[in-house]
């Protein structure tokens, strides 16, 4: 009974429902004014208040009966705002229908409903922005109004003119200008279809006309090109990503740094990871060029042209209100060191700092020299891939065939599992892990492997923590393996396990990444 | 030319073809190895002046095995025999710098000679460019290890969970103290057991490890030492409900993380059960 959160597991069905109660709310209030408005049609506007009242109950009670507390359910304020929107067609039903207003100021509470589905329509209504900012900015719009701003000024202006000239120095009374409608038409005709049919009478007249003549042709001119230039535009820009508007906001967005041959790749596992519910943007000197190789996957990306270096550009990103920013290392110019390479890298991740230093940023570094001395910049994470690679070679000597196990860990697809770190479930608080790894083995509706326990501190995730540990290398003690308040449980899992609250505020705003 | 003469003469030892920046970590990860007795390893270098003015790829002896260089082609059988790939456990083939990103033919063809002179050595090949992973399937190279599909994978994890980066590393340390993925021969005593039956005993038995999933694989494919490409078939990490029931044979494998790799499931089964 979850709203569609355009990702995972909602389906087609889940937004068609969402869409029927938000149609449903809508049609509810405007049958107020209509009563009003149109009282000789009040039985069929009862009819249909009844059916949509129908649609209310019978959401009630679906609510009511998969919730998690069905004893609590009713008094949750969501709950209370879902029953007032059922109970004034019971008190209209009755007390005689339609005669009370204030049964109707009460019906009015059903737009509270809404509130339910604000998350979506949030998110609706920003990605329709962007669509339309994106298309005006894709078809150049701007131009186009413009010179239909010029032609309807021309339009006006010349149609008085003539009129007014007409008027004025014409020697005939029945002349084609001197009707102040008819001259509009006829100025029209000849500014865009350049047929001058109806000459005015008087000289200067039809000097105007002459000039509108020109105008008209002007115009056809300029209209073909930009139409030209719109398709050129397309032809060009076909199979590359989508350029930032200027002017657009991104929220909530995920922004990728620079550009390298990992570009695509990263990409692409984002958007598995995430199932393509928020944007990705790209900042890069060489965004204009960026190819979108799959279109079902580069939807929802953008680039942005220019230096994340440079404070306007990351300000056009947006990075205030972005949910993470990884920084890709820059593509080796002729006779750059990776010292070099490290250093820009370094110093994108501080200019990133300085917009937003509570933003989890993933740094690729080049040199694992320099992985001391970017540790001081708390809350980066930086990956050296060469380490990562070494061991993995290492590994596939010392257990054969180990790499793929590794290779299905760190990839998101289709239904992979991945490591997730998650708090304590309040009821394996004070157990032993042992309690709990048979507690996880169990919940088969939720598939999920208990490895490790997680004891760092909030800032610095994953620093501190045991896997396997029973085993006596893992350095803890009988009492170490009590589950504490504070701990952290690492998992194995799809997806982040049900039993984590999860704040609706953040879940709406898309603050929290979920893959169903 | 026949394998070098040295006492105790080599066996299951590494052969390390072609040297870049990655040697140095390659041989003291496997040095550190927390076995009683790492692995030996020849490094085959092809050229000179290369390994000689790169001394930072040079690693730090140590007493625990041998670390020996030669000089000459891998493409040279008798390279290859002056190495003993006839004995050798695994021969890891690194892209060669001086091909820079077109190393991955010659690495490839490395591959494939060695594979035809020893089909039973472990090879495994760094790979340069991810888009030339799906032509390797049919080289008969058994690891392909491609650095930049590592960096892509470990900077999506970190950036959609942050931190998970440190337990991916932890996991592929070698040292001691530190946990690692193991696979687990199930053996003819638990064949027709499930995971979850394993598991569950595992967990009472408080075993120092955690079984995560296992592999299904024909019988002629696992288990066996004779026989390479262990993972041709289904892998379940994370198995769900249907899964988790499911009779495995004594020729499946058992994915699981621990310290070391345990010399045998069945006594942790027998002792829950016992129990």
């Amino acid at each position: 009974m979850e709203p569609f959160k355009n990702a995972g597991d909602s389906t087609i069905i889940s937004l068609a429902v969402d869409v029927i109660i938000i149609l449903s709310i809508l049609i509810a209030c405007i049958l107020i004014p209509a009563e009003y408005l149109f009282p000789e049609h009040r039985e069929s506007f009862f009819l249909v208040e009844i059916w949509i009242t129908g649609i209310f109950i019978v959401e009630y009670a679906l609510r009511w009966y998969s919730a998690s507390d069905r004893l609590k359910y009713p008094l949750t304020p969501i709950a209370l705002i879902d029953f007032i929107a059922i109970l004034p067609t019971f008190i209209a039903t009755h007390d005689g229908p339609f005669y009370f207003s204030i049964i109707r100021s009460i019906r009015l509470l059903r737009l509270m409903k809404i509130i339910r589905y604000s998350f979506l329509l949030h998110r609706w209504y920003s990605d329709f922005v962007l669509w339309a900012i994106t298309m005006k900015e894709k078809n150049r719009a701007n131009q186009l109004l413009k010179i239909f701003f010029y032609a309807l000024f021309t339009w006006i202006i010349g149609s008085n003119l003539i009129y007014i000239t007409e008027i004025h120095l014409g020697d005939s009374i029945d002349g084609p200008y001197v009707n102040y409608w008819q001259s509009y038409w006829n100025i029209i005709i000849i500014l865009f279809s350049g047929i001058e049919d109806k000459a005015p009478m008087s000289i200067p007249g039809r000097m105007e006309a002459a000039v509108l003549l020109i105008a008209g042709i002007c115009f056809a001119g300029l209209l073909t090109g930009e139409i030209v230039s719109i398709l050129v535009k397309h032809i060009q820009r076909s199979g590359k990503i989508n350029l930032k508007p200027p002017g657009s906001m991104l929220e909530n967005h995920i922004v990728i740094i620079g550009q390298n041959k990992h570009l695509h790749n990263v990409i692409t596992q984002i958007h598995h990871a995430l199932k393509g519910s928020h944007h990705i943007l790209v900042v890069s000197r060489a965004a204009e060029d960026l190819k979108a190789f799959e279109p079902s996957i580069y939807k929802k990306v953008m680039a942005l042209q220019g230096d994340a270096l440079d404070s306007k550009i990351l300000e056009a990103a947006n990075i205030k209100e972005s949910l993470r920013v990884v920084l890709l290392s820059s593509l080796f110019r002729s006779g750059d060191s990776e010292q070099e390479v490290d250093n820009r890298t370094l110093m994108k991740t501080m200019a990133v700092l300085g917009k937003n230093d509570n933003i989890p940023i993933v740094a690729e570094l080049q040199s694992e020299k320099n992985l001391h001395r970017a540790s001081t910049l708390e809350g980066v994470e930086f990956v050296v891939s060469r380490r990562f690679g070494e061991r993995l070679i290492s590994q596939a000597v010392l257990n054969p065939g180990v790499t793929e196990v590794y290779d299905a860990l760190m990839t998101f697809s289709e239904n992979s599992s991945e490591f997730f770190t998650v708090p304590v479930p309040p009821e394996l608080v004070g157990k032993t892990f042992m309690k709990a790894q048979l507690f996880f083995l169990d919940l088969d509706d939720e598939p999920m492997v208990l490895v490790g326990i997680d004891r760092s501190p909030p800032l610095t995730p994953t620093t501190n923590f045991k896997l396997s540990p029973y085993a006596s290398e893992s350095g803890y003690k009988t009492a170490d393996l009590i589950l504490r308040q504070n701990d952290r449980l690492i998992i194995i899992a799809e997806e982040q396990p049900s039993f984590i609250e999860i704040s609706k505020t953040q879940l709406w705003r898309g603050k929290i990444f979920l893959r169903n | 030319m026949e394998c070098i003469e040295i006492d105790p003469p080599l066996e299951n030892h590494v052969v390390i073809c072609n040297c870049n920046e990655k040697v140095r970590a390659i041989v003291e990860e496997l040095h550190m190895d927390v076995s009683e007795k790492p692995h030996d390893i020849v490094l085959l270098i092809q050229d000179k002046t290369l390994w000689d003015s790169n001394p930072e790829w040079h690693p730090r002896e140590t007493d625990r095995a041998r670390f020996i260089t030669m000089f000459g082609s891998p493409f040279d059988r008798e390279v290859l025999r002056s190495a003993c790939i006839e004995r050798a456990n695994s021969a890891i083939i690194l892209a060669d710098p001086n091909h820079g990103q077109l190393a991955d033919a010659q690495s490839t063809l490395m591959a494939v000679a060695i594979e035809k002179h020893n089909p039973q050595v472990h090879t495994i090949q760094e790979l340069i460019l991810t888009t030339n992973r799906d032509h390797l399937k049919a080289m008969n190279v058994d690891e392909v290890i491609c650095l930049g599909e590592i960096s892509e994978k470990l900077i999506a994890q970190s950036c959609i969970s942050p931190g998970v980066k440190n337990i991916f590393e932890s996991l592929l340390t070698t040292g001691r103290g530190t946990a690692q993925i193991f696979l687990q021969c199930l053996g003819p005593e638990l064949n027709g057991f499930s995971y979850r039956k394993i598991a569950k005993a595992c967990i009472e038995a408080k075993a120092p490890f955690i079984i995560i999933g296992y592999i299904i694989s024909p019988p002629e494919l696992f288990c066996s030492k004779e026989v390479k490409n262990p993972i041709r078939s289904i892998m379940m990490v994370n198995p769900k409900k249907q899964s988790k029931d499911l009779a495995l044979s004594e020729f499946d494998k058992l994915i699981i993380i621990g310290y070391e790799q345990p010399v045998s499931l069945a006594e942790y089964v027998e002792m829950s059960q016992g129990a």
